[in-house]
């Protein structure tokens, strides 16, 4: 699929929105991670307050 | 390490990120480095082991990206590597660079501050060595670069380890063992049906440098000190049957397979069917034998 965007001619308008949209779904998926590390981290700093280690 | 054939216009996609990791490699590090764990005499809260494998999850992605990134022009030249993300020219150089060098620091602070400072030694040191003894060093200047660089493949079981006790004792040194041995006969079968492959890319394979006939001999010797390293932790005393039983088995098959590759002769048109078999076998032996590891301590 990323082959084919690369290859096809486009016009500058479209290569715009191109780029674009690969910019939003990476975005996304950088919102998604830094959501779920943050999860993580919380859910690290219970359990070494459980544990009774310094966080 | 030339820069990638085809001119990169567009930022590259999530997707291409994902592929420098080399997700089916971190399969087997991610397996053989929860064994470690769950093998181990000490118990993890789940939510901190769940972090460790993540840490040493994306410590390999890591080194698999920083690896892309310096062979990108091997790469290129390989049929089974010229559909990567920077020889297809679908990522430059650099982000591949900055990706896995920034994945490489997060995977070992999370690991510092999450787990311990032994586990997060070793994670960084099979890191290192990775990119820069086996990737940067040895692969493009000798056969024995499998040999050595297999040392980095064998970490994840002794990091596991270390992020369950906080320490390395003699059973996680055994784990390191096995899988060291283990990599010259599986990337040895591996390179054996890929040989023309390595020689147009002018990686030194052993196949390429010394030939067929050494290559079958060397699988076959170094498939000794495996299976023995395998069925160790039964008779020392670190494990039970189960695994016992279970290494003896896998160890006398994967023998078996390993000395009809050592002993064969092959013809031009050779579909090299035992050498193809004893690679996938190789994996599957692997995962049983970690499997049956876990399964003993367990359940025994």
């Amino acid at each position: 699929m990323t082959d084919d965007l690369i290859q096809t001619p486009a016009t500058p308008f479209e290569e715009a929105e191109l780029v674009r949209a690969r910019q939003r779904s990476r975005a996304v998926v950088m919102a998604v991670l830094l959501g779920l590390f943050v999860v993580l981290v919380f859910a690290i700093s219970i359990v070494k307050i459980q544990l009774g280690h310094a966080v | 390490m030339s820069t990638s054939a085809a001119t990169v216009s567009l930022p590259a996609d999530w997707r291409d990120f994902l592929a420098l990791t080399k997700p089916r490699v971190m399969t087997l590090v991610v397996f053989t480095g929860l064994c470690g764990m769950l093998a181990a005499p000490a118990h993890i809260h789940p939510i901190l082991g769940f972090t460790a494998i993540l840490c040493i999850a994306l410590g390999a992605g890591a080194a698999g990206a920083l690896n892309q990134w310096y062979e990108a022009d091997l790469d290129a030249k390989m049929k089974r590597t010229q559909k990567r993300p920077l020889p297809a020219g679908r990522m430059d150089r650099q982000s591949a660079l900055h990706f896995g060098v920034g994945l490489a620091c997060f995977s070992l602070v999370l690991m510092y501050f999450a787990i311990n400072l032994a586990a997060t030694l070793i994670l960084a040191a099979s890191i290192l060595f990775y990119v820069f003894v086996y990737t940067i060093w040895l692969k493009r200047r000798t056969p024995q670069n499998i040999v050595i660089g297999g040392a980095a493949g064998a970490f994840p079981p002794m990091i596991g380890w270390a992020a369950a006790t906080g320490d390395v004792s003699t059973m996680p040194v055994l784990l390191f063992a096995l899988i060291f041995l283990w990599t010259p006969p599986h990337f040895w079968a591996l390179a054996l049906f890929v040989k023309t492959d390595y020689a147009n890319a002018g990686v030194p394979m052993l196949p390429v440098v010394a030939g067929e006939r050494t290559t079958r001999i060397q699988i076959g010797l170094y498939t000794i000190p495996m299976i023995l390293c395998a069925a160790a932790p039964w008779p020392l005393g670190f494990t039970g049957a189960i695994y016992g039983i279970t290494a003896a088995v896998m160890s006398g098959l994967f023998l078996a397979m390993a000395v009809q590759v050592a002993i064969r002769r092959t013809g031009p048109d050779d579909d090299m069917a035992p050498e193809k078999r004893l690679f996938k076998f190789s994996i599957l032996y692997l995962f049983v034998v970690f499997g049956a590891l876990v399964i003993d301590r367990w359940f025994a």
